[in-house]
């Protein structure tokens, strides 16, 4: 079930009602409703896989009750091991089995020797990369005793398949997350106003930024040999925004939607295309992601306070880990690659905290050194994009190619230049809307007493008309594949 | 809580209200009225690339208004037939591959309109099609349902492989008498409203390439559709079939069903003579062909 779909308008107030009028203050039965209709909301994709999550959740839940309940260390080391070869296990398989074996087969072909292997033919579930990141997050924690494990399987079951959250994150973290399940829950109508609005901004970034964009980067990826190298550009910067109105626009309308049923999730992107550095960068795209990498694989190798070289090889470690994350492809590798290279220099050069604070703080604009630094950071990411979205190396390298031709410095030939225009114009919307509110978690978060009634209510219907009236073509969330 | 509820369903109230107005003015200024020497033109993609609207306009000295669309479906049909004029002369294409077209993949982009839902929704007409009507009828109706310009597709000296052959294989195979039955007869009641109407109608069938020409022959269907004909024919009293060549030594068509720009031309050169000639007093059928 797609968030932007007639069906999920009309599951979500059906869920809410049973939620806040049925179960009304009974927290287990809260609890359960969450769970029911977290199943069925997966389910309606593909039934057959609801028994990966309900294994991982049992497997979880059982190990966690028994890492806390014994003190041996190695015991406790062995039941962390099963837990994470079990989910990583259930990841590979589905997900790189295919990729290793042909990788495996080539390299063989490659010196003369011919293996046979069968690949399987599986389809990759909806979401695996994200709630097992997630259970596992809750068995490392209770392994490092910073949680103590629940005893109420439904509230377990409901922190996995949480359905907000469960096919493409934000990924929670179980000392974030679980206790919201144990303790009691209000309706708060600010909350729930809130929410509303959160859900109607990751709607217009999802429906007419995102989709609108995948209209042109798709036609330009696919069709790369057949334009000039501005207009290649232009695909990139396309692809570049649709990602991000796709992915933010989703996490949006997961917190939107959390926060109807009284939940709070973090927030995973804050202003990413405004960073001044990769590191900054790093810190505001997925943030859910990149914590997680860095609390339990940077730290643990000893993150950045470890000599030059152990340093740099950390960095390397993680970001080819994320950059697999994203799915078993060496175009992901690629762009895996790039990123560590640049943060690499940063933190080389001791650059990699020079940019804590929010772009423009106690300013309107950001000053000329900061504008260059976010154009050139920017450029660097929608340029690493290019290998993200490619099909594969060769292609990426094609794209590229023509990109860096004579026909760079012509004009962009593309057709329904008009509809580019808009789409262009658009964007700058989201960009300023969201750099005005930089402080607030979205645009939409409202002063009310400089905005009257009256013009919230004129913002909804602008905001409404454009995601009925100029939609995109249909497409799904990029991070479903994920 | 109920203060939640209550104001959402304000906002819903007040937002379909306004929405419904806005609907409302531009279906109106999207349907504004035509000069009575006017010919429209419906059909689907073949029609739109097919023919030439400036030519038309300068051979025959009509204003001309376009109601075709890219995969249009039913839906779009029986919008047009309660939009256009009493006593138009008009210009129709139903296609073959319209009639084979499934529910799901028909564009049906028309606003919405009551009288031809019911008429979809009487019909056994998919739910998910009846879906998608809806889906895409929500949208405000862009300016001007009749469009009086049409880009058409470039000249080029072989045709663009897009849409290979198997594709439209897989297509006759997968669709059956049944369907092309049902679909014909929902096409037929529109040209029946259209003949209650008044209307002159000038029918056209376009061609397709020799290679796909040749494919659709050899399926069963080939008699099928052909029965189309026939069953226009029988609702008039006095009905002609026309047959008439494109010569040239270039390349007519864009692709396996569209002509290109040249093709479109030539034509809408011969159509316009041979209306020009008729002025709609004989409801003709052109079959179009390429000369081998």
């Amino acid at each position: 079930m797609l968030f932007n779909s007639i069906d999920f308008a009309i599951f979500l107030p059906l869920v809410f009602f049973l939620y806040w009028f049925v179960a009304k203050n009974n927290l287990k039965l809260q609890n359960f409703i969450i769970v029911t209709s977290s199943y069925l909301f997966y389910g309606l994709w593909d039934w057959r896989f609801l028994s990966l999550i309900l294994f991982s959740t049992i497997i979880d839940y059982s190990i966690a009750i028994n890492l806390n309940s014994n003190e041996s260390k190695k015991i406790r080391k062995f039941l962390l091991w099963i837990s994470i070869l079990i989910n990583i296990g259930l990841l590979g398989l589905f997900k790189y089995y295919n990729f290793f074996l042909d990788n495996f087969i080539t390299t063989f072909a490659f010196i003369g020797m011919e293996i046979k292997a069968n690949s399987l033919n599986i389809i990759l579930p909806l979401g695996i990369s994200f709630y097992t990141f997630q259970t596992l997050s809750y068995t490392i924690d209770i392994y490092n005793r910073k949680l103590k494990p629940t005893n109420d399987f439904i509230a377990f079951a409901a922190f996995v398949s949480f359905f907000p959250q469960l096919v493409a994150g934000p990924i929670e973290r179980a000392t974030h997350f679980l206790p919201q399940f144990h303790k009691k829950r209000t309706f708060s109508y600010p909350k729930a106003v809130d929410g509303m609005r959160q859900i109607l901004w990751g709607l217009f970034k999802k429906v007419v930024i995102a989709d609108n964009c995948a209209k042109f980067a798709n036609v330009i990826f696919n069709n790369h040999e057949a334009y000039s190298g501005s207009t290649l550009i232009l695909g990139a910067l396309f692809f570049s925004f649709q990602i991000y109105g796709d992915f933010s626009g989703y996490s949006d309308i997961a917190i939107g939607t959390s926060r109807l049923f009284g939940f709070n999730i973090l927030q995973n992107f804050k202003l990413p295309y405004f960073s001044r550095d990769i590191a900054e960068f790093w810190r505001k795209w997925h943030i859910s992601l990149s914590s997680w990498f860095r609390d339990y694989i940077y730290i643990p190798l000893g993150g950045s306070r470890v000599s030059g070289l152990k340093k740099i090889r950390n960095v390397f470690i993680i970001f080819i880990l994320s950059a697999f994350w994203h799915g078993a492809n060496w175009t992901y590798f690629f762009w895996g690659l790039l990123h560590a290279l640049y943060f690499s220099i940063i933190l080389l050069t001791k650059k990699n905290r020079n940019n804590l604070d929010i772009v423009a703080q106690n300013k309107k604009l950001p000053n000329i050194k900061d504008i260059v630094n976010i154009l050139l950071t920017f450029s660097f990411v929608v340029f690493s994009w290019i290998f993200f979205r490619a099909e594969n190396i060769s292609h990426a390298f094609s794209y590229l190619a023509t990109i860096f031709s004579k026909s760079l410095f012509s004009c962009p030939n593309l057709l329904e230049l008009k509809h580019a225009i808009v789409c262009l114009i658009l964007i700058i919307v989201m960009l300023i809307s969201e750099f005005i509110t930089r402080k607030l978690e979205h645009p939409l978060k409202f002063n009310e007493t400089l905005f009257t009634r009256k013009l919230r209510w004129l913002i909804y219907i602008i905001i409404i008309l454009l995601i009925i009236n100029f939609p995109g073509e249909k497409q799904n969330f990029i991070y479903f594949q994920f | 809580m109920s203060l939640f509820i209550k104001k959402s369903i304000y906002f819903l109230v007040f937002f379909l209200t306004i929405y419904l107005f806005i609907y409302i003015c531009i279906s109106r200024f999207f349907l504004k009225t035509t000069p009575s020497n006017s010919i429209y033109i419906y059909g689907d993609s073949q029609i739109v690339q097919g023919i030439d609207l400036n030519e038309l306009k300068n051979k025959t000295g009509s204003y001309i208004y376009s109601a075709a669309r890219h995969g249009s479906g039913i839906y779009d049909f029986y919008y047009f037939v309660k939009s256009v004029p009493k006593k138009s002369k008009i210009i129709l294409s139903i296609s073959e591959h319209t009639q084979i077209r499934p529910d799901i993949n028909e564009a049906n982009t028309s606003p919405l309109d009551l009288s031809s839902l019911k008429k979809i929704y009487s019909s056994d007409y998919s739910i998910a099609g009846f879906k998608n009507i809806l889906k895409r009828g929500i949208k405000l109706p862009r300016a001007n349902y009749f469009k009086t310009q049409q880009n058409l597709y470039p000249y080029n000296d072989s045709i663009n492989l897009h849409t290979q052959l198997p594709i439209f294989d897989e297509l006759y195979s997968k669709s059956t008498s049944e369907k092309i039955n049902y679909k014909q007869d929902m096409y037929i009641k529109g040209i029946k409203s259209l003949i209650e109407k008044d209307c002159n109608i000038t029918f056209i069938e376009f061609p397709y390439n020799k290679d796909l020409s040749n494919l659709e022959s050899k399926t069963r269907l080939n008699k099928r559709l052909n029965v189309f004909r026939k069953r226009v024919s029988e609702e008039y009293n006095n009905f002609k079939i026309d047959t008439f060549f494109l010569n040239s030594n270039k390349n007519l068509m864009y692709d396996y069903t569209h002509l290109n720009n040249q093709g479109a031309f030539i034509l809408t050169q011969i159509l316009a003579e041979k209306i020009n000639a008729s002025n709609f007093n004989i409801t003709t059928m052109f079959i179009v062909k390429q000369c081998e």
